[in-house]
């Protein structure tokens, strides 16, 4: 049976592509995707990817077009990505509770996070930093699927070693920072996180990531005046649920 | 640091599922022969949900006008079963009653 052809949509990504490396296809800053069908249905309502935490993963492979390599994605990137599968699916108008009252936000006028460019030399995915409290000066990157899979595993060990642990943080902020003064071994990488940084340091590199990443802009005005984060709850995906 | 998606539970899930596998049960089996599985099952959402609201439109149409026909028969002296609807009968011959043109 001859398989119908689609039309899909071309997705502007919040980076615009500048922290991929050139050889790499999401350096032009544009994902394709086709439409959510029944297979997309099928593969969220799939037991075995909820139960493994990939099924979003597996989602966005369904849909995505383009040649490219989902672990490569930034989280913000990501984001744009699941957003605008959301909106080719099952519309643009998004039902959720907030305060107690159901608000209709309209999801295709989600804008993405302005970011500053110039930040960027084209291709590296690393950017400077002075710790505000230490002045000590580093270098992060934004942390992209492959990054997210690694530190997983690696929770995963921490916690089979000490259950009571919660290690989540300074892990992550381990595989963030890619040099400390210049110094890009990550021995001293890990040396530093677990016995110099400090926590207002700490807390103050989060918050700039937070501030400065390229993503979606998930903030919305409601009719009340109030500004709020779209949360993403179960009808994200499944309107009808 | 990212968005956080609450997606299905596996309690909610297979429930899901039956829904979307139910449509594509119902397009198959009431479209008359027009739809494979295949087709059905790789159509964008949006194209599936009009299909289906589609034939349930055709079929509420043809219910709603079956009910009428059965509403025209109540007046009708012989009915679509062939046979003499006495109620209307007696109705429409109240005032020919006395007065046969033969006597």
């Amino acid at each position: 049976m001859s398989e119908f052809k689609f039309p899909t949509e071309e997705i502007e990504l919040p980076s615009k592509g500048l922290i991929y490396p050139e050889d790499n296809p999401l350096s032009s800053g544009k994902v394709e995707i086709k439409y959510m069908t029944a297979k997309e249905e099928d593969i969220l309502t799939n037991q075995a990817y909820i139960q493994k935490g990939t099924v979003l993963d597996k989602l966005l492979e369904s849909v995505i077009i383009s040649k490219i390599n989902i672990d490569d994605l930034i989280i913000g990137d990501k984001n744009a990505l699941l957003i605008a599968t959301r909106i080719l699916g099952y519309g643009g108008t998004y039902d959720v509770t907030i305060n107690g009252n159901v608000e209709s936000i309209n999801l295709t006028e989600l804008e993405n996070k302005e970011f500053d460019e110039s930040s960027i030399s084209k291709g590296v995915n690393e950017f400077p930093f002075t710790l505000p409290s230490s002045s000590t000066v580093i270098t992060y990157k934004l942390l992209t699927g492959k990054d997210e899979k690694t530190i997983e595993r690696e929770l995963a060990g921490l916690k089979k070693i000490n259950k009571n642990s919660s290690p989540e943080l300074s892990t992550r902020l381990k595989y963030v920072i890619t040099s400390i003064d210049g110094d890009t071994e990550k021995k001293s990488i890990r040396e530093f996180v677990d016995g110099y940084l400090l926590a207002r340091d700490s807390r103050a590199l989060r918050e700039h990531i937070r501030d400065t990443q390229p993503d979606v802009d998930l903030n919305v005005i409601l009719d009340s005046g109030e500004e709020v984060r779209v949360p993403i709850g179960l009808n994200f995906f499944w309107p009808d649920a | 640091m990212g968005l956080t998606f609450f997606g299905l539970t596996p309690k909610i899930a297979p429930e899901i599922r039956i829904r979307v596998f139910t449509q594509i049960h119902q397009i198959l089996f009431h479209g008359k022969g027009g739809y494979d599985y295949n087709t059905v099952y790789n159509m964008p959402l949006w194209l599936r949900k009009f299909t289906y609201s589609e034939i349930q439109k055709f079929y509420d149409e043809e219910e709603a006008a079956y009910k009428n026909q059965q509403s025209s028969d109540n007046t009708s002296l012989i009915g679509a079963d062939g046979k003499v609807n006495v109620q209307q009968f007696k109705n429409v011959s109240k005032d020919y009653k006395g007065k046969s043109s033969y006597k």
